[in-house]
């Protein structure tokens, strides 16, 4: 069994307490990676970023993250990455990484995602040229999940994770108000999980959603943010599996 | 309050200083009029968040000339290491 570990929307800033430090401490225990979905710092400051690294110091396995809309509001998601990055995080968006652990190979492809809303309420391509920028925004992330899922098809993963922040089904959003569902999340990133293949898709952001959901296909879905699991993180335990694949037919 | 703003489009503008002020930093904060008070509730990530809110939420107000009163009611989501068995997939 290959043990996650996983939590979204930490939120650290500036002001942060050290709450999570000791948390995470003694976590090779429990787990043998620890996945970030997003929404690590409050603001997206370098500063703020620094403080992540300091609350992720005890941590001893392996860490790999995707960013969240907090990481962005400052403008400088680069550089967020480049410090978690150069304090052994793993940073993804819209590439896969691949680790060797005690319990099999594991594949995990990130990406921070973006809204567009469900089936039968989800935004469209029309219109005004922002609302054009929106949904291709979207689209794009979309794409560079299926590729980065894609890309793990040579490497002989155990297992397959799909880390993303916003979320890949409604599911999960049970609780938020129904008006902002299309700002949480978006349906084309569970189909580029159904189609491309995961285990397991990981994601933050709806902090008054539920934790469990799956895709149209069938992928586990788990909504991992902070509040919601009401502790520094939840563990995964993996069984090396054959990743079904969908085809697109139409 | 001036004649132009209700207090509805007040609550809008203090639920987004909760957002963009850096004080908080916080998006989905439910923040409701109950008798003469704003009410703030919703998880918040620390306690120095949770102070900000009161004083943020009194610039807004002050700024629309709204006499309210404000009362915090979020809640710090607990952050401890796991208490729960492994979820088997």
């Amino acid at each position: 069994m290959i043990r996650v570990a996983a939590v979204g929307d930490i939120h650290v800033g500036t002001d942060s307490d050290d709450r999570l430090l000791d948390a995470y401490a003694g976590i090779e225990e429990h787990a043998d990676v620890l996945l970030l979905a997003g929404d690590l710092t409050k603001c997206g400051t370098p500063d703020e970023a620094r403080f992540v690294v300091h609350e992720l110091e005890k941590v001893t396995v392996p860490i790999i993250a995707v960013l969240g809309n907090h990481d962005h509001h400052d403008g400088r998601p680069e550089a967020v990455a480049d410090i978690l990055g150069n304090a052994g995080v793993h940073v993804l968006e819209g590439h896969a990484a691949v680790l060797d652990l005690p319990g099999g190979r594991l594949g995990v492809a990130g990406v921070k995602g973006f809204g567009g809303g469900f089936a039968g309420a989800n935004a469209s391509a029309f219109g005004e040229p922002e609302m054009k920028a929106f949904v291709q925004h979207t689209h794009t992330i979309a794409n560079r999940l299926r590729e980065a899922l894609a890309s793990l098809d040579g490497e002989d993963c155990d297992a397959r994770v799909a880390l993303l922040h916003y979320s890949p089904t409604p599911d999960t959003l049970e609780g938020e108000r129904l008006e902002i569902y299309p700002f949480l999340g978006s349906d084309l990133l569970a189909e580029a999980i159904d189609c491309a293949g995961a285990d397991l898709a990981l994601h933050g952001h709806a902090h008054k959603g539920r934790e469990e959901g799956c895709t149209p296909g069938g992928t586990p879905v788990r909504n991992v943010a902070l509040p919601i699991l009401g502790a520094a993180y939840r563990v995964f335990a993996l069984a090396p599996s054959a990743i079904p694949r969908c085809v697109t037919t139409g | 309050m001036t004649e132009t703003t209700h207090v509805d489009h007040v609550l809008i503008h203090v639920r987004d200083a909760f957002a963009t002020d850096a004080r908080v930093g916080e998006l989905g904060l439910d923040v409701t009029h109950e008798h003469d008070e704003v009410v703030v509730r919703g998880a918040i990530s620390n306690a120095v968040r949770k102070e900000a809110l009161v004083p943020v939420a009194r610039e807004v107000l002050d700024q629309y000339g709204c006499a309210l009163g404000v009362r915090d009611e979020t809640e710090i989501p607990a952050a401890g290491a796991p208490d729960r068995e492994p979820e088997q997939l």
